[in-house]
Parts: structure tokens; sequence; C-alpha cells
């Protein structure tokens, strides 16, 4: 080691790290020289293998890499370096840099007066000596060569690395098993070393730039801010561009995007949100009225029609309607007499019973819009016995949605006819729904025009006009100045959207942008439009912001809001803050349990959870329909409904955080509960449940939830699960595997079992040395299908008639149950589990990690930033002052908003 | 260099395209005295083909007709069929994540830090700038997304309603509407050029560390209000006439095939007419059980195989359709004419998939069919199955035959020969 070869690639001597001070490095994004984040649980998930391919980046091949005892620790490791200290500058490389100017020199200037740490003799240098150095020197093939690596902690790229270098020391995987091991008072030593300069260097940063840059909203939270701001309510975000899928939350404000395509939507958004919020149309007709399927000459066509013709499936008795289909064309409201006028809040109420029932049958509400083709499932109730049932739901709609009731989980009659071969439907025998009444009130509204717009466009009165001028039912009754009238409204939707006061020259820019509609006495409504619609894509509403160091109290109140309610603050948030009550600790305890106390904290466990655990991609694979028949919207939504009740319950009742590996409760419907069969579970209401003892449930490892978002399509692989347990409840990523490895063909012919398939993982040392910690999770989950459904045997697909019978569910269980599920395996540390009870057991002894990734993950989402080095400081702090009451979920909370962290910018 | 024209010279442009004679049974923007200009069309069937039923045993000018093949096989001369092309690193975070960087060649799409890069499309679109009404359209069977990303890596929101797509592009708006529409572009460029004043007032609340976060902000604030102003010069210019009925919208989503078939009868109305010059269309549907006799289970469950014989029948069914909408495609890109040649020469047409084995979810050794554009076709060429060269080498190849200048893009390293 001690020669330097001379026959080396050149592309492999050279670049391990970029020129320091090169100007493009100091600009831009996230590789801002002083921009030190990235090192946190973020920092170790290694990302983008070799950046880019040509001869910049030192592309890594095993075969290049010098003899070492576990070739493949090198291997891991060069890619984690690779990532944290070379893919940002290649990428930038890459991309021209634009803003390099005067913040550009500033860096430049403080970097040069950067103090440069003596490069021997320090508590360092011992290490390296004897223990580092002769792999990472100058001729070293990894990414790391402390002969070129300066103590520059000040410097981003080599503060990064130094990052990387103490966590493979303090977690003992540098120096590497097999090599010889440092003295323990020498790696004590430098460890400490490291530890004080880096958290120095990172608390430097934060004091003097913020720890977060501004964040802008997600376009949930924008949703979010529309809805309660004019309120208004329904689905806005799709008109905004999908946030960037950069594996961490949307509000990490290194990752965010911005663009024109941005900005037109936002300001295709905001006109819609203001076209909602001032409804100055005919009054609509409020009163509650009848969906009269009964008498509608629609549903009549169907019941005539043959059933060849798409009729046939639906009948008459002397009071109700009976179905027996699940989502059908023959019941949308719009064609059946009613589609909403305006938007608003409707409530429909529904009155029906079972019919011939045998099991359990449940009831929905789907909504459909003109424009989006899937249905959404707005609610769904259980029907037993043949008792009538009255049930309403409040819902959101607009004009171009229509609204349909359906029957779902039917079963056939008991002769295994079904509708289509059991003509006339009078006569058949099978499961469905008879229909009473169906009611439906609203727009709900005390006031017409509704209180919001009154509210919004605040002191004017309204005149009807039956001449419906301007598409408006009312005019304006202008007592006032145009101007005067206009200043009124523009100044308190201005005070209400920036949380504080508005200067008259602010309002004079304003109003300049209703000009010309006031004085020419052209259309008022539209002229003060303008400038409101102007405050909504403007900056200060759409970008979270303070001054470095303490955060004044409005930006706090602003955090917090955004935190718990992923929207704007209330009015007793922000006079707390006006007041600078935020200082004292006790109101920063007490508003967060009222916060949690709303409604409104909802869209956090919805939001946070949706990413943490990745619940909002339950949706991006499909089970197959004749493998898995039981999954469905109504299961669906009972799945999501366990996890976001269980994670809440935690929070509501100040639970151990360790309850997430293994509880002895979860929360159930009757319908998840049938799915889990567990007895006792009666109707569609999630509740607590007692687990029975010797349940395979309890957890959310056991959730279907996450069973559903772990499996590739039709199949479940270890590997996706184990990636799981290890990278989102854990917070330790393992590397991605080489570029070169594709993923598992999954088979469901049943010959072999992806166990078997995995086997090749132990034989290959460069596979085992990951997959050993990655697979055993996989393997004790093995025992839940890709629904959640626990499982002895697989399902196989072979040689089934894959024939539909439409609306008709458990007919056919099309599929042949084939090998013997292996949940058994071995972790890492040698113990042995049968199956997941054992697993979850040995997991749960990892608290203290699964509270520090819970603790990194809200840091996170609550401040747009990663942990950052100065902050695992305090994330230890979190952990210590929780431990003996086991990390309860709501006191870590209270920890971090009361923590510097969180206080700070 | 190519410039963006000025409200002006669009104005003055306008003339010639009316005084244009009709040819054929459209209104072409360019007749016998104009160079026609080159096209770029990108078409991505998001779940693969199933690959044994696509690729030939045999390479070269006498490859055997496979199954698939065997569809579209009177455009032989017309199209080269490549395989052992793909991105490299693709292992994402979600496995369909592939589908975000077909265009981009983004490594590791959806894993922490991933940002995307610029689609190939838009390097094109660039290039052209204002020339066209559209610099660019993105077109998707069933949903928004598209595959074309901006120079931030922003997606560009794709159109998937045709009757919306041939109003914006053929339908003359009346004066009232606008009236209306100037009103709103008026509006929109106000609204912004308030909100970059805003920035004096933001500067002083912000920290160095803001500026990044505030100043993309900004720059997007007035590439926005460019646009804006762009749209609002092309409102004066007449839109072409084109002798075909505004295309009915399929509302079903099963109707996969009927969807995508009407989105890519638009692609040669929209060339010809040079309302754009870069077209990227998806068609995918995750969901949705496609209304095809002899399929009962979903597109996207079928490509999941697991090697059971009765599921793959049924995706080759589907398959087979996507193909036979790919061969009328070329049929009617090769009927029109301008120029004395055929559209279809005058328009590079990459076909294929971000996946080279949908029940891998492998992005490896992807399905790509060049047509068009002029090149010498005809033949099967199998790159190396294990060390697959990169597609973005051919996309360089592509750029060029449009006109632009470069000898990279992406993960390239050189043009793709053959």
């Amino acid at each position: 080691m001690m020669s330097p070869s001379t026959d080396k690639p050149a592309l492999n001597s050279t670049v391990t790290a970029p020129p320091l001070n090169h100007p493009a490095l100091l600009d831009h994004e996230d590789q801002c020289a002083f921009d030190l984040p990235l090192d946190g649980p973020e920092a170790k998930r290694p990302e983008r293998l070799g950046v880019k391919a040509d001869n910049r980046s030192q592309v890594f091949d095993s075969r290049k890499i010098r003899p070492h005892a576990e070739p493949t620790a090198r291997l891991c490791q060069g890619r984690v370096n690779d990532e944290s200290c070379s893919s940002a500058w290649l990428r930038r490389l890459g991309t021209e840099s634009k803003q390099v100017g005067k913040s550009c020199v500033l860096i430049w200037l403080l970097l040069c007066l950067a103090p440069v740490t003596q490069v021997a003799g320090d508590d360092l240098a011992e290490l390296i000596d004897t223990s580092c150095i002769h792999c990472h020197d100058e001729d070293t093939e990894t990414r790391l060569d402390f002969s070129t690596l300066k103590r520059e902690f000040a410097n981003g790229q080599a503060y990064r690395k130094w990052v990387h270098v103490f966590d493979r020391v303090d977690r003992g995987e540098m120096p590497p098993r097999g090599e010889a091991q440092p003295d323990a008072s020498v790696r004590e030593k430098a460890i400490e070393h490291l530890k004080k300069q880096l958290h120095e260097a990172s608390l430097k940063t934060q004091n003097e730039f913020g720890r977060v840059p501004s964040r802008r909203l997600s376009r949930i939270e924008y949703e979010n801010t529309l809805h309660d701001l004019l309120g208004i309510g329904g689905d806005l975000a799709r008109h905004l561009p999908s946030e960037n899928e950069s594996g961490s939350f949307d509000v990490i404000a290194q990752k965010q995007e911005m663009s024109s395509v941005h900005i037109r939507s936002l300001l295709k958004t905001a006109d819609l949100a203001l076209d909602e919020a001032i409804q100055l149309g005919y009054k609509p007709n409020m009163n509650p009225r009848k969906l009269d399927y009964y008498n509608s000459k629609y549903f009549q066509m169907w019941v005539d029609r043959p059933v060849r013709n798409g009729g046939g499936t639906v009948f008459k008795t002397d009071t109700d309607i009976v179905t027996f289909r699940g989502a059908n064309y023959v019941l949308r409201s719009d064609h059946n007499g009613f589609r909403p006028q305006v938007a608003g809040k409707y409530k429909i109420t529904i009155k029906a019973a079972a019919h011939q029932p045998t099991s359990s049958i449940t009831v929905s509400l789907k909504r459909q819009n003109d424009k989006q083709g899937q249905s959404e499932l707005f609610a769904a109730w259980d029907l037993t016995g043949s008792d009538y049932r009255e049930l309403s739901t409040i819902k959101y709609l607009r004009p171009d949605d229509f609204f349909y009731v359906s029957a779902d989980e039917l079963d056939p009659a008991p002769d295994g006819k079904v509708i289509y071969n059991s003509q006339p439907a009078e006569k058949f025998k099978g499961e469905g729904v008879k229909f009473r009444s169906v009611i439906i009130e609203g727009p709900l509204e005390t006031s017409w025009p509704p209180q919001r717009t009154h509210q919004l466009l605040s002191g004017i009165k309204w005149k009807f006009n039956e001449k419906n001028i301007l598409g408006r039912a009312y005019q304006p009754q202008l007592i006032d100045d145009r101007v005067k009238h206009a200043k009124t409204i523009v100044k308190s939707f201005a005070e209400k959207t920036w949380h504080r006061k508005v200067s008259e020259v602010e309002l004079e820019q304003l109003l300049r942008l209703s000009e010309s509609g006031l004085n020419a006495k052209k259309d008022f409504v539209a002229a003060v439009r303008i400038p409101l619609r102007a405050m909504l894509v403007s900056p200060e509403l759409l970008f979270l912001k303070g001054r470095p160091g303490q955060l004044e109290e409005v930006d706090l109140a602003r955090r917090l809001s955004y935190f718990l309610w992923r929207s704007i603050p209330d009015a007793e948030l922000l006079k707390l803050a006006k007041t600078n009550q935020f200082s004292k600790p006790d109101i920063l305890t007490q508003q967060v349990d009222r916060m949690l106390a709303d409604p409104k904290h909802k869209r956090f466990i919805n939001d946070f959870l949706g990413q943490w655990l990745g619940l909002d991609k339950i949706d991006s694979t499909s089970p197959d329909t004749f493998l898995y028949p039981e999954y469905d919207d109504v299961l669906r939504n009972a799945m999501l409904g366990e996890t976001r009740e269980f994670f809440n319950h935690l929070i509501q009742e100040n639970l151990s955080a360790v309850n997430l590996v293994d509880a002895d409760f979860t929360f159930l419907n009757r319908r998840l509960a049938e799915h889990y069969k567990i007895d006792g579970v009666e109707g569609e209401t999630m509740r607590k449940v007692a687990l029975p003892r010797g349940s395979v449930r309890g957890g959310i490892l056991s959730h279907a939830s996450i069973h559903k978002l772990t499996a590739n399509g039709t199949v479940t692989t270890p590997v996706k699960r184990g990636n799981f347990v290890l990278t989102n409840l854990l917070g330790l990523p393992p590397n991605p595997p080489p570029p070169t490895i594709g993923s598992i063909e999954p088979d469901t012919r049943g010959a072999t079992t992806i166990r078997e398939t995995l086997e090749k993982h132990k034989d290959v040392e460069t596979c085992a040395l990951c997959h050993r910690s990655i697979d055993p999770p996989g393997f004790a989950m093995e025992c839940f299908d890709p629904v959640g459904t626990f499982r002895k045997r697989y399902r196989n697909s072979k040689e089934v008639k894959r024939e539909r019978t439409p609306g008709l569910r458990f007919l056919h269980k099309d599929y042949t149950l084939g090998l013997e599920v292996d949940p058994s395996g071995q972790t890492p540390d040698g113990f042995n589990f049968q199956g997941i009870r054992d697993y979850k057991k040995h997991l749960a002894k990892s608290k203290e990690q699964i509270a520090r990734n819970l603790v990194s993950q809200l840091i996170a989402f609550s401040t747009g930033a990663e942990v950052q080095f100065a902050d695992r400081e305090v994330v230890e702090e979190i952990l210590e002052a929780t431990k003996k009451k086991g990390y309860p979920v709501r006191s870590l909370i209270h920890s971090i908003v009361a923590s510097r962290i969180f206080r700070n910018r | 260099m190519h410039r963006p024209i000025s409200r002006r010279t669009a104005l003055k442009a306008s003339g010639i395209a009316v005084a244009l004679p009709l040819l054929e049974s459209m209104n072409p923007a360019f007749g016998r005295e104009f160079d026609p200009p080159k096209r770029m069309v990108m078409i991505c069937n998001a779940l693969g083909f199933h690959p044994p039923s696509l690729f030939p045993q045999t390479t070269g000018l006498d490859y055997e007709n496979t199954e698939y093949l065997n569809l579209i096989k009177k455009h032989r001369r017309d199209f080269t069929l490549f395989s052992g092309l793909s991105h490299p690193d693709q292992m994402g975070k979600e496995p369909h994540d592939t589908e975000l960087t077909w265009l981009t060649a983004a490594r590791n799409p959806g894993l922490g830090g991933f940002k995307n890069t610029v689609s190939v499309d838009q390097v094109a679109a660039n290039y052209f700038g204002n020339a066209t009404r559209y610099s660019s359209i993105a077109l998707s069977s069933n949903s928004r997304k598209s595959q074309s990303y901006n120079s931030n890596g922003v997606m560009l929101p794709a159109f998937d309603r045709p009757s919306n797509i041939f109003a914006r592009l053929f339908l003359q708006e009346k004066p009232r509407e606008q009236k209306l529409q100037r009103q709103q572009l008026a509006e929109g460029r106000s609204i912004l050029d308030f909100v970059s004043n805003q920035r004096n007032q933001l500067d002083r609340r912000a920290s160095s560390k803001d500026r990044r976060q505030l100043d993309e902000y900004f720059s997007a604030i007035r590439q926005a209000e460019s646009e804006l102003t762009e749209s609002e010069a092309w409102l004066d210019r007449p839109k072409p006439r084109v002798e075909a009925d505004s295309p009915k919208d399929i509302s079903e989503a099963a109707d996969l095939v009927g969807r995508a078939r009407a989105i890519l009868s638009l692609v040669p109305l929209a060339l010809q007419t040079d309302s754009t010059r870069v077209i990227t269309v998806v068609i995918q549907d995750h969901h949705a059980v496609p209304d095809i006799a002899g399929v009962t289970s979903g597109h996207h469950q079928l490509s999941h195989h697991g090697q059971d014989p009765a599921k793959i029948k049924q995706l080759k069914i589907i398959e087979m359709e996507i193909l036979k909408c790919f061969g009328d495609f070329l049929s009617q890109m090769s009927q029109k004419k301008e120029a004395d040649s055929r559209l279809l020469d005058q328009t590079s047409i990459l076909f294929g998939s971000n996946l080279g084995n949908a029940n891998a979810h492998d992005p490896r050794n992807l399905p790509i069919i060049l047509a068009g554009g002029g090149y010498d076709h005809g033949r099967y060429v199998s790159f190396d199955r294990k060390r697959n060269p990169p597609l973005c080498n051919l996309f360089v190849n592509m750029l060029n035959n449009v006109g632009v200048e470069t000898d990279s893009f992406g993960t390239s390293n050189g043009k793709l020969s053959w």
C-alpha cells in the first residue's frame, strides 16, 4: 500500500473531493458551502450511485477494489461517500449555475477566513495513522483519502465527509471486522474530538444563517390554507404540480422545487378558490329534498331493461328500490334528479336495509366527477339483519360532482347463482341492498350569499337582482366610495393572510391592481378580486421564513400551526404571538395540547403518516382481483383508518413509541376485524380493540396497510418489507443494491417460494453483508399476504379461470393454495425467531432507536430540515428525558416544540 | 442560436400562415417553397411489452417478425427496433418511478436527494422556442402526468382530454372569449408584476440562506410573466383550420385503447399545422381493466403476470391493441405529405417503455422503436443485454436530427451508432 500503483486507471485515482472553494461549487441549492444539512438520517441514506457515469466520477467496480477482508464494506462505504460528497457537486457541474453572484463572493471571503485546524498532532491523528490511513491514503480506491481531507469543518464538503467518518467509526463499522482494531482510548479520544469539532461547526452555521432556509408550503398545505382562509373545501391540490419525489418529506426546503409551472398553477388554483369563495349566483334550493330513485324515469329504464342490455340488476318493492350490484351507473345522482347547483357542504342521508342477508353487507356512498374518472368512497356503513338504518354524512360537493349509493360485499344466492343468471331480479335469492330513501340537504349555508362571501368581501351589502348581470344574481350595494370599499376588503384580507398590519403604501400597491376596474366604474367584484388573488400567490403566504436565531413569535406560531394543522394559525395562536406569550413554556405546551384536540390535527396525522410510512402510496399497486378478491375500497379505507387511529391514540393517550412495534391493542371495525379473523367487532366505526392473547396483530408491522404498501403488486417481497423496517421504522436505511442487480422476477405459479429465491443472498458475501440485516424482518412478515391477510400457505394463480362476476365478491376464490410460508429467520445479532411474534418482541428491544427515528422524523417534518449534527445533542436530550416513561409520543412532540431546534430558525 | 420570437414578429408571421393555400384536406403550415421543419415525438407505454412476444431471435435486416412485430410489419422499412438500451441507475424508490425518468435519465428516481432533470423533448422544445403556438405538448391517455420535465426538473402537466387540446389548437375563440382570455392574461401579468415587487419587502426580512429559495421563486415569476406575454401574442394569430371534427372525450377509464387512439390521432394534426414540433405521449392506466374482449384483469395486474400463462395471454391482448394503435399512427404519419416528403420523414418518433420487464419492474433492456425522421430503417439492432449502452446516446441522435447541436444529453457517452 505504500507505493502507488502505476497502472491505475486515471478515473479512479483523482476524484475524491471537488476542488475546494471553487466558485461554481459555492452557490446554488444545498451545496452552498455553509449549508451543512444532509447529515441526519438523510445523509445516511445513500443516494444516486455514481452520479455521473462519465470520467468525472469514480464508478465503483468491485474488480478494482483492493483485496480486503470485507470488500463489500468498502464498496458500500464508497457509495455512502459518493452521495454525500460527490454527487452534489457533480450534479452541479452538470447544471450551469446562474446565480454566482454577490453571495458567492461573500461566502468565498468567509471561507478564506475559516480557521484551518492542524493536520497532524490533534486527537484524530493517532487513530487515522494507526487504523485508517493504510487504506484511505492517496492510493485509495474508496472515496476517502485522509491525506487530502483537511480539518476544515466550516467547509461544506469536508464537513460532510467528516460526519460520515464519525458515524462509521462511532457505529463500529470502521475499521471493518477482520482489520486490526484501534486502542479503545485512541478511538474514544478521536471520536470525542471529532464530535466536538463537528458540533461546533454545525452550531455556528445554524446560529449565523439559521438551520432552515425559507420553505414553501407543500401543495397539501396550500390547499388547507385556502380552505381555512376562504371557508371553502374540495380538492385543490390536484391543480398544483406534484411534489418532488426526493425520498423525504415534501416540506424539506432543500428539496422543494419552484418553476413557472408552479407559478401558473398557483395563479389558477387561487382563481378557482376565489370562485368558490365568492358565490353570487341565484340562491340555490337549500331545503331537504329527496333523491327520488323510486319515481325516476331513468331508474325505471334499468328496471325494465333486460339483463343483456345492462338492466335487470335492480327492482322495486312497494316501498323500496333494491340493487344487487356494487358500482352502479344505474344509481348515479345526476341522472336521477340531483346535481349540486353550487359548491358547498351537503348532508346526504340514506335509509337502507340489507336484502336477503346471509352475512354482513356494506352500503356505501361514492362520489364521481365529470373530469376525474375514478370514484371516491365517501362513506361506508354495515347493514346486518333486516332493520333499516338511517345513515348520514356531510361532504363537500362541486357542480361537476355527482354521487351514487352502492352495495358492496354481496354474497351470491345459496344455490350459487348470481344476478346475471337468475332473472328476474325479484326472484333472485342472493344478497342485495334495499333503499327506502335518500335525502339531500344543502348547501349547508346560514345565509345567501353564503357567510364566506360576506366575510371575504367585508362591508358590502348585496342586493338581489332578477336580471342576472355578469352571471350574478346579487349585486353589490355600494354605500360608500368604491375605492374605500375596496380598501376595506383588501386591508382585512391582507391582515388575515399575512398575519400583520399592512402599511398604507402596501395597501396602495395592492389597490393599484384594481385601479382600472374601480375607476372606470366597471365590475366592482372583478376589480377587487385581483388584489385578493395576488395575495394568495404572494411570497409572504407561500413561504415560511424568519430571521436566523430565535424565531419571532408570529413565525413560531406559523411553524407550530403548519406542523400540527398543516395550515394558517388561528386567532388564538396569533393573539398569543402578538403578546409574546410563547416565551412561557407552559403556554406552548397548552397550545400544543389544544391543537392536538382540534379536529384539524387529523391533517397532521394523515400527512405525517402518509409520508413517513408511505401510506400516501397505498394505491401505487393494485392487488390481483382473482388472487385477493377480499380487497376493495372499503377495506382499503379501514386499513388506513387502523394505522391513523392507532398513531393518533399513541399521541392522545401519550403512550410509548414502542407500541409502534408491538402493542396489545389496535383499531378495527367489523370489516377489518373479519379480515383479521378477530371476533366480536360490530359496525363500521373504527374503535380500540384489545387483541386476544397470542394474536399476530399489534404494532404497525402487523397492519394490513403496511403489508399492502410493502407488497410488490401481487406478491410480497421480504426485501421490500425488510427495507421498510430498517428505513422507515428504525431510520437505518441499508445501502441500495449495486446497479447491476435487478429485482426478483415474481413467479406465482407456486413452484418455488420467494425464500428459496432469496437463498442466494446468503451464499454471495457481497449480498449477504446487507441482506443479513434486510431480509429477516421481511421473512417474519411473510406470514402476511399483499392485502394483510394472515397466511400459512401461499396463494397460487396457476390455472385459475379468471372469469369476472362484477359486483360479487367471494364467489370464486380463484386461486389454489400452494407452498407453505416460512416466517422464521435469524437476525444479524444471532436471535432466532419462529415468526412475527418472536420477531416483534426482539425488535421492541430497539425502542430507543425507534424513538430516535420518530423524533428525527418529527423534527424534519415540523421544521423543514433533516436533523443536523448540532441537533443530535437535542435529540439525545429528548430521548434521555423521556426514556423512563418509555418515550411516550405526546411527550416527544412537546419536547420537540420546546427545543431550540423548533424555536430557532 | 434560436431566439424566441417577440410579439411583433409573431404578428407579422401570422399574415403568412393565413395566406397559405389549402393542401390535401388540411391547412398545413408549410407549402412547397418552405423547408418543412423537423419534429420529435416520444410515446411511452408505461407498462412495457412482454419481451418474448416483441423481440426477434435474429438481428439485422432479415429479422423475423414476431407476434408483436407482425402488427406493424407494413411499416418495417420505417422503423428500427432496438434492444439492450437503458438508462443507468434506475433502481428507484417505488417500482414505477422509472416513469419519471424515461425522458430525463436522472438517476435513482425517488430515492433520497432525487431531483429530476430536463427531459430530452424539452431540450428540443427550448431550441424551437416560440416558433410555434406551443413549444411542446404533453399528452397522456389517462392522467395529467407527463414525462416532460422543464429545466428545473418540474413535470409539465399533460393534456388527457382530446377535445380540450383540439380546441386549444384549432378552434378559434369567439371575440368575446378572446377578450376574456386577454383580460385574464393581463390580470395574471399584473399580479405577477405586483408579486415581483414584493421582493424588496422580503429581502429585508430574509437571511442570506433564503436567497436560493426566493431567487428561484422570483425567477419563476419572471418566467411565468414572459410565458403569459407569449400566450398573449399568440392570441392575435389565427389558429389553423383543419377539416377534422373535434374528437369526443372518452370518460370510461377502462377504454384505454380508445383513449390512446384519440390522443395519438391529434399528433399528426398538431405537427402538420405546425402548432408544435415536440410532443410526448404517455399511454398508461394502472387501475382500470381495459375494455377489450378477453381481458378481465387490470393492465397493471396483468403486467405482474408471475409467469402465469392465463395472465400473459390477457396481457398480450392489451399490448397488441396498443401496438395496433401505434401502427395506425405510423400510417397517418406517412399519409400526410408536405413539400414532397412524408410527415413521417420529418418526425423522429420514439416508441417504447420505461420498463424492460414489468413483471420484475426491470428498467434495463428497454423495448425501443425509432421510427421516421429520415433515418435508415428496417433493422433489429440488439445491444449487449448485460451491459446496456445508455439510451441517452439515442437521444443525442434524435436531438441532432431536429437540429439541436449537442454531443451529449443526460447519461450519454456518445452518439448511438448502429
